[in-house]
């Protein structure tokens, strides 16, 4: 007995038969490459096997089709195919060379539904990248899918990615065995790194120590961290990010091991990341995070990140499962802490994604498909009013014995290159929308946006932009195609020249496609001036401050040597001092934030003589720490009682300035000056309100009526300070001399991200800008396609009737009628396509304010003039087709009979 | 005209005189190989199934199952034989030819 002779690669042997299905000789045809395999195999089975692939692909791309056609044909009309029996291959290819001759012959109509199409698939496309880029897919990790965050949820649901506090995350990691390799913790660090020339400052995260393993890179050079370097006492080391490396060190190779002075510590440099690895996004350097035992039992501070990655073979919801049980013990264990919160445990994607961000992409990618869709009636339209003028010439080849088969398989084949031109032309249109997105966005803000590097016409993006021009493909041709193939073309060409009568039918079809266009182009006007009006608003309307000739920079004290809350005081002061001796300066303050910077505090506020607040449930104020000058400085007006003084300091009672919509929420119908009030948990002291200032805008989704108070600086001296600087002209504020001055100070100190006021109110309203940007660029394509379409349908209308117009203007009707007729009917349509676009506007609305967070606001007004602007340009469309029927001479048209 | 009475084409000529010189043996294989041979000719496998389904549809060849065979995975080889009135259109198409050869060999240059 003789071994079994070696077959076929199993993979490819199937793929033929599949591609064969149908095939009376199937098994003949692949049995006998078979026997040819097992021959060739002699000469080595790698040569043999890829003779195969070759053979089988050219066996398949002749076979395959026409199965494929059978099947399809099948499927739509319920019918056995033809009886007569073609040749396969070479149909196709004759088809498609007869598509390409006929599309060449009328170049206009055929560029104008490219086009039309590429903006639509182009519009797509450019969203669909950055979607997938920011929301589906933005990190590039060794198996990116197999990596989780865990967070935890706040009561109520409020919050549903809170950080951990230390003692949590220890418990989740020592219970991760099984489910997840190794839990890793993230902390935030402020790293103040001081070298010989100026200080700066890095955006720094302290990870455990399997970090890197985690994500599965390597080092670009040295090592990453071990276990031991996370043991309290272990020595400080850290990893550099190839981008510090290159740009603080030049890229020298001997900085691994060297020792650098960050927040006044030695830390010696262990190894440097690869190139554009920064995880948590935005990172420069990383430590390993050390939890010391005090801190190590803390359950109520919440400042812990996490993720890991998932051990093989388990999947997200076992370890959810596992992580909401350890949560479940803690609860029972240490009530207090943990009294109604619980885990959220999502894929990395998910986790570190912008809550922000899936509304106003989602947003981009429907107001896409709107235009597509738009772009479809209009090419529907243009088809059927080609398909009627083709009709004969279909109707002909019928009559020659082409089959109805054969005439549907041209009119695809036609669409078929008409879509695949348009997507080609599709793909320039999306980068430069893409490009056009990036240089939106300011370079201190994409730093911190996940998934940006991301962006770009990937595989995934083209596979999309293909699938819809398949899409488009069916809708605008399977109609046209399936009408033709109905029984009784060949009626046409014995009916003669006189069509205008025949298509009433077609014409109320397509009136329905006019109303659309207009119902989808009002929505998206009406969504565009939403975001508009709302970006105009925030970003450069009334800010409740003087933003204009306000500069700040920020800078962050180590909590090494500014243990002490005095020390942090003295700094703040002395800075201030030191500040106002630059020239050409009028003013000077110190807060912790800023309006328009993007960060925020907030505290629950406890009133005196009321019920003590559920920190759970109560709403949250916002907290400021200011130097006395901050009310002068940014011109923010004291509207009760006064504002902060030097004299406030630590020894002093401790007070507070309230905006006025914290007065009006606490002390409804009240005098606040004069009332105190504890924020915070209970070891905050009671504050006494002295003034109540104007409200500001802060941050663009929260309103301009967000409750803030106002703590002296020296009351309560925090860690990270912001230095507004108030300009006597419009001039810029040198980094070189601020820094200088601080130097003065704290040569170790450095300053960052010094910035005018007005730059800062730009870069937090990007966002709104960016939605405003999109969608005016979408309603303006919107806009433009229906107005043209109503042109086509209505030129197409009039043409149809020239000959009734003739005939009435022969027997006495006036120009006037004419114009009646024409416009009358296209206003109707208008009229109908308005109405239910302001039905659909309503809705568009509520998804605009729910992207924006509800900074956009609806009124009557505005929905109104985007409509009738819609008018106009729908009845200026509908006027000049009108005009050519006035135009005629009833003698020419009843001669041309 | 019905389609079996067309003039055979030149590729249709070829495969039915393959077929014929593979005797006994006609299956794909040795048919495509005898092209090779004689012909001097690579025809691709897909043309060659292509031409035997119209010949057969044509009544100018039958074809028969073998047995199946565990060289090609238990599939059975398709044989082929042409009929009679094949041979008759090979006859003619030949008979067509060597008509319009004649006298020809001087200018051609024959040997």
């Amino acid at each position: 007995v003789t071994a079994p002779p070696p077959a076929p690669p199993r993979a490819l042997e199937r793929g033929l038969e599949r591609a064969l299905a149908g095939e009376r000789w199937r098994d003949a045809i692949v049995g006998d490459l078979a026997e040819e395999y097992s021959r060739r195999r002699g000469g080595g089975a790698r040569f043999a096997g890829l003779w195969y692939a070759g053979e089988a692909l050219r066996l398949a791309l002749r076979f395959a089709p026409r199965h494929l056609e059978d099947r399809l044909w099948r499927r739509l009309t319920r019918r056995r195919p033809d009886s007569r029996k073609e040749p396969a291959m070479s149909q196709w290819k004759f088809d498609l060379r007869l598509s390409l001759r006929a599309l060449a012959k009328r170049p206009a109509p055929t560029l104008l539904v490219v086009a039309t199409l590429a903006i639509g698939l182009g519009a797509n496309a450019a969203v669909y990248g950055l979607f997938d880029a920011m929301v589906l897919h933005p990190f590039s990790f060794f198996q990116s899918d197999r990596l989780i965050r865990l967070s935890e949820t706040t009561p109520n649901g409020e919050f549903d990615r809170s950080n951990l506090s230390p003692a949590n995350f220890l418990d989740y990691r020592a219970a991760s065995e099984g489910v997840v390799e190794a839990l890793v913790g993230f902390d935030w660090w402020d790293a103040n790194l001081r070298r010989s020339e100026a200080p700066e400052k890095l955006q720094g995260f302290r990870v455990s120590t399997e970090h890197f393993d985690a994500l599965r890179v390597r080092p670009a050079i040295g090592r990453f961290f071990l276990p031991t370097d996370g043991l309290p006492g272990a020595a400080p080391v850290v990893v550099l990010a190839h981008q510090v490396w290159q740009r603080q060190f030049g890229g020298d190779p001997a900085v691994v091991g060297r020792t650098l002075d960050i927040d006044g510590e030695a830390y010696t440099v262990v190894g440097v990341a690869p190139e554009k690895f920064a995880f948590p996004t935005g990172s420069e350097v990383w430590s390993p995070l050390v939890l010391a035992d005090e801190v190590a039992a803390r359950r109520d501070l919440h400042y812990l990140g996490a993720f890991g990655r998932l051990v093989d073979g388990v999947d997200l919801d076992a370890a959810a499962a596992r992580y909401a049980l350890v949560a479940e013990r803690i609860a029972a264990g240490e009530p207090e802490t943990m009294e109604d919160r619980g885990t959220a445990t999502r894929s990395l994607a998910a986790g570190f994604r912008d809550v922000g961000v899936t509304p106003i992409f989602s947003l981009f990618q429907a107001s896409a498909l709107f235009v597509l869709m738009i772009g479809w009636i209009n090419v529907a339209n243009l088809v059927l009013a080609r398909g009627q003028e083709r009709q004969r010439e279909l109707a002909l080849l019928d009559a020659l014995g082409a089959g109805r088969r054969r005439i549907v398989r041209l009119l695809l084949c036609e669409s078929g290159i008409l879509a695949a031109a348009a997507a080609v032309a599709a793909l320039p249109i999306a980068a430069l929308g893409q490009k056009l997105v990036r240089d939106m966005l300011p370079p201190s803000l994409i730093k911190f946006v996940v998934g940006w590097d991301a962006i770009g016409l990937d595989l995934r993006t083209l596979a999309v932009t293909f699938a819809l021009a398949a899409v488009s493909l069916v809708a605008v041709a399977a109609w046209p195609a399936l009408r033709a193939s109905r029984p009784g073309t060949a009626m046409l060409l014995r009916e003669g020249g006189r069509s205008g009568s025949a298509g009433v039918r077609r014409q109320r079809g397509r009136s329905s496609l006019v109303v659309a266009e207009i119902a989808a182009a009002l929505a998206l006007v009406v969504a565009a001036t939403l975001a508009v009006r709302a970006a105009q608003r925030l970003g450069a309307g009334p800010q409740g401050y003087e933003p204009d000739r306000l500069v700040s920079f920020k800078l962050v004290l180590p909590e090494g040597r500014y243990a002490a809350a005095e020390a942090r005081s003295a700094f703040a002061a002395l800075a201030l001092e030191r500040l106002a001796t630059l020239p050409g300066i009028e003013s000077v303050a110190a807060a912790n934030v800023l309006p328009a910077t993007g960060e925020n505090y907030g505290r629950v506020v406890a009133v005196e003589g009321e019920a003590e607040p559920n920190p759970a449930v109560a709403p949250h104020a916002d907290l400021r720490t200011v130097s006395p000058g901050y009310f002068e400085t940014l011109r923010l007006p004291i509207v009760a009682g006064r504002g902060l003084r030097p004299g406030d300091d630590a020894g002093a009672t401790p007070v507070a300035v309230v905006s006025r919509s914290m007065a009006e929420r606490y002390w409804p119908g009240r005098e606040a000056v004069g009332q105190r009030f504890r924020a915070g948990d209970a070891t905050e002291p009671w504050r006494t309100v002295v003034g109540v200032a104007g409200d500001h805008l802060h941050h663009w989704f929260s309103r301009r009526d967000a409750p803030t108070y106002f703590v002296p600086f020296a009351q309560q001296p925090r860690f990270g300070l912001t230095f507004a600087v108030r300009m006597r002209a419009d001039r810029p504020l040198p980094a070189r001399e601020v820094q200088a001055a601080m130097a003065e100070i704290d040569p170790a100190q450095p300053i960052f991200d010094l910035q005018t006021q007005r730059q800062r109110i730009s870069d937090n309203t990007v966002g709104l800008r960016l939605v405003s940007g999109v969608m005016t660029v979408f309603a303006a394509l919107a806009l433009m396609l229906a107005v043209t379409g109503v042109y086509g349908v209505m030129a197409y209308r009039v043409s149809l009737r020239r000959q009734e117009f003739g005939v009435r203007m022969a027997l006495g009707a006036s120009a006037a009628d004419v114009l009646r007729m024409t416009l009358g009917q296209s206003m109707r349509l208008a009229a109908i396509g308005l109405g239910i676009g302001l039905v659909a506007s309503l809705a568009v609305a509520r998804v605009v304010g729910s992207a924006l967070r509800g900074a956009s606001e609806l009124d009557a007004g505005l929905v109104l003039g985007a409509a009738l602007a819609l008018a106009a340009a729908t009845f200026v469309a509908a006027v000049l087709p009108a005009r050519r029927a006035l135009a005629l001479d009833p003698a020419d048209v009843l001669r041309a009979e | 005209v019905s389609a079996s009475d067309r003039p055979l084409g030149e590729l249709e000529q070829l495969v039915l005189l393959a077929v014929l010189r593979a005797g006994d043996d006609a299956y794909g294989v040795p048919i495509q190989a005898q092209l090779q041979l004689h012909a001097g000719r690579e025809v691709g496998r897909g043309a060659l199934y292509t031409v035997l389904d119209r010949l057969e549809q044509k009544r100018l060849v039958t074809s028969r199952l073998g047995e199946p065979l565990a060289e090609r995975g238990g599939r059975p080889r398709r044989y082929f034989e042409v009929t009679a009135l094949g041979l008759e259109r090979l006859q003619s198409s030949r008979r067509a030819l060597l008509a319009l050869w004649n006298g020809l060999d001087a200018r051609l240059g024959a040997s």
